[in-house]
């Protein structure tokens, strides 16, 4: 009788324990088509990056920013680099040349769209922004207000292929 | 790449727009260089006094078919002179962040016909504003807006255009190619009761897919819709299409009668050779027993009724050879006559078959 308690109640701790881990775990998608992104991305690479003059900085960096955060922080990192992009980045960049302002004004557009739909998602499944979120959102913030307008702007635009890979990885039901 | 499209009349160069747009916001903040600004671009307006302004295009509305999207208008008329138009764009970001940036339309900078594709600059799912004005040399009319922002989520998706075909027994379908953002759900099932219907997706059309491995006997259907992920939408069903292989099979009743046939075959054939069987038995080998009277065997002895003891002796002292002479009594008993070989002749040329005469010997 008491084995058979204890099992019970092993079971149901197991049982609580995994839905709160995936509900934590379970992400909000988003149907922007992501090959456009990168198409649109590659097509402007070489004209961004070759006005890039630090070779040496990151903004948003691979190794230890963004490849380190927590699934339960992806929902509050996502919005809050978005929110960097399309208030900081986009806004701050001055175009000149049309083809170039197209494809911008293309993944801006596009990023809209994404904050939009993800906007829903989070507020429905709770987006609670960690200390650990908020601290390497305030590591870009730092490495760009480091950088200063306009070179950051441009930095942060040759980085976006780091940040719409990470986005995909995260955010599309295809990725694991 | 884009070049710098100049219309065939003078000043009509997309450079200029943009350019001037970015001088514009770069010298925000210099009163100076702005009040310049202006004046250069008054000039030609001080200068063509007199001329009429260039009317503005009326009308501008948005056609969109799966996911191609047309802006018309109404076009300027003039009496003897070609009317070029000039198409530029704002996405909702710009709109909401960066509002005095018109982006110039990749292939309308300098456009004739009162229509422009702007499928390729509407690449976002988020309402797009459109401005449209005509140049005429020098002169360019107002700008004339686009009445509602236009999302590409509103465009009207038609059911796809479906080919079926059989390649041999497979079950062929291609689709037509409506471009990248566009992907496919196919149906398909076999037209007999109590069947299940298939689902298949197809990544792009434009090339055949094989859906099925098809069996004669009964017409395989097909139906297919187009779904665009972008805008979370799918077009209505296409009109329902069938093939069917003929098979190397018999029809069912020809089946039928060959299965009745077999089974005659199996049941009659063994029933027949068995009662030839018997037949040929009885005529040619038939398996007839004697009745032990009639028996021949090599002892007579068991034949010969030796209760007929009447027969005449003198006779029979005739009859035998070397048995001397006649006496009389009883004729010579079975001991003897059981020592005469059978056939015997006598001299009288009749064979002594004493035991195999009738019974009419007897007196």
């Amino acid at each position: 009788m008491k084995t058979q308690r204890a099992s019970l109640w092993l079971l149901g701790t197991t049982l609580v324990l995994c839905s709160v881990y995936t509900h934590g775990f379970r992400r909000c998608l988003i149907s922007v088509d992501m090959n456009q992104l990168e198409e649109s991305f590659q097509e402007i690479k070489r004209a961004i990056q070759t006005k890039d003059t630090f070779q040496n900085i990151t903004i948003l960096s691979t190794v230890e920013t963004l490849q380190s955060i927590k699934p339960v922080d992806v929902c509050c990192v996502t919005k809050n680099l978005l929110e960097f992009y399309m208030r900081r980045v986009f806004k701050d960049h001055q175009e000149l040349k049309p083809q170039i302002l197209r494809r911008i004004s293309s993944i801006a557009n596009s990023f809209l769209y994404m904050q939009k739909t993800l906007k829903q998602c989070q507020e429905q499944r709770g987006c609670q922004c960690s200390e650990e979120a908020t601290n390497a959102t305030r590591i870009v913030h730092d490495n760009y207000d480091q950088l200063g307008i306009p070179s950051a702007a441009i930095k942060s635009l040759g980085e976006l292929n780091i940040f719409i890979a990470w986005i995909e990885k995260n955010h599309q039901a295809t990725s694991v | 790449m884009d070049r710098i499209l100049h219309c065939k009349r003078e000043r009509c160069s997309s450079s200029n727009q943009v350019y001037k747009q970015t001088l514009t916001m770069i010298l925000k903040g210099n009163w100076a260089s702005l009040i310049m600004w202006l004046f250069h671009a008054l000039i030609p307006c001080l200068l063509t006094d007199g001329v009429a302004a260039l009317p503005a295009p009326q009308n501008l509305s948005v056609h969109s078919t799966n996911m191609k999207h047309l802006l018309t208008w109404s076009p300027v008329v003039l009496p003897k002179e070609t009317v070029y138009y000039s198409v530029e764009y704002q996405g909702e970001y710009e709109s909401l962040y960066t509002s005095d940036i018109w982006i110039p339309s990749k292939w309308c900078l300098c456009t004739e016909g009162p229509e422009c594709d702007v499928t390729d600059d509407i690449t976002a799912t988020v309402p797009y504003s459109l401005r449209v004005r005509a140049i005429l040399g020098s002169q360019t009319s107002a700008w004339s807006i686009l009445e509602q922002p236009f999302n590409p989520n509103s465009t009207i998706l038609t059911p796809p255009m479906i080919e079926v075909s059989q390649d041999g027994f497979h079950l062929v379908i291609e689709l037509e190619d409506l471009g990248p953002q566009f992907q496919f759900l196919v149906a398909y099932w076999r037209r007999e009761p109590d069947t299940k219907e298939h689902a298949k997706i197809v990544r792009r059309g434009g090339i055949p897919v094989h859906l099925e491995t098809m069996e004669p006997g009964a017409p395989y259907c097909v139906k297919a819709q187009a779904l665009v992920n972008a805008i979370g939408r799918n077009s209505a069903f296409s009109q329902t299409k069938c093939v069917e292989v003929q098979g190397e099979a018999l029809p069912l009743v020809l089946a039928l009668f060959a299965f009745i046939g077999f089974m005659l075959i199996l049941v009659v054939v063994p029933l027949s050779v068995w009662k030839m069987g018997r037949l040929l038995q009885y005529s040619c080998c038939p398996m007839v027993v004697l009745p032990d009277t009639l028996k021949i065997t090599n002892s007579p002895q068991k034949l010969i009724s030796c209760r007929r003891e009447e027969v005449d002796p003198c006779a029979m002292a005739m009859l035998s050879s070397g048995l001397g002479s006649c006496s009389l009594g009883k004729g010579p008993g079975c001991q003897e006559l059981a020592s005469w070989p059978t056939g015997h002749r006598t001299h009288e040329g009749e064979a002594v078959f004493l035991p195999f005469v009738d019974k009419g010997w007897e007196k």
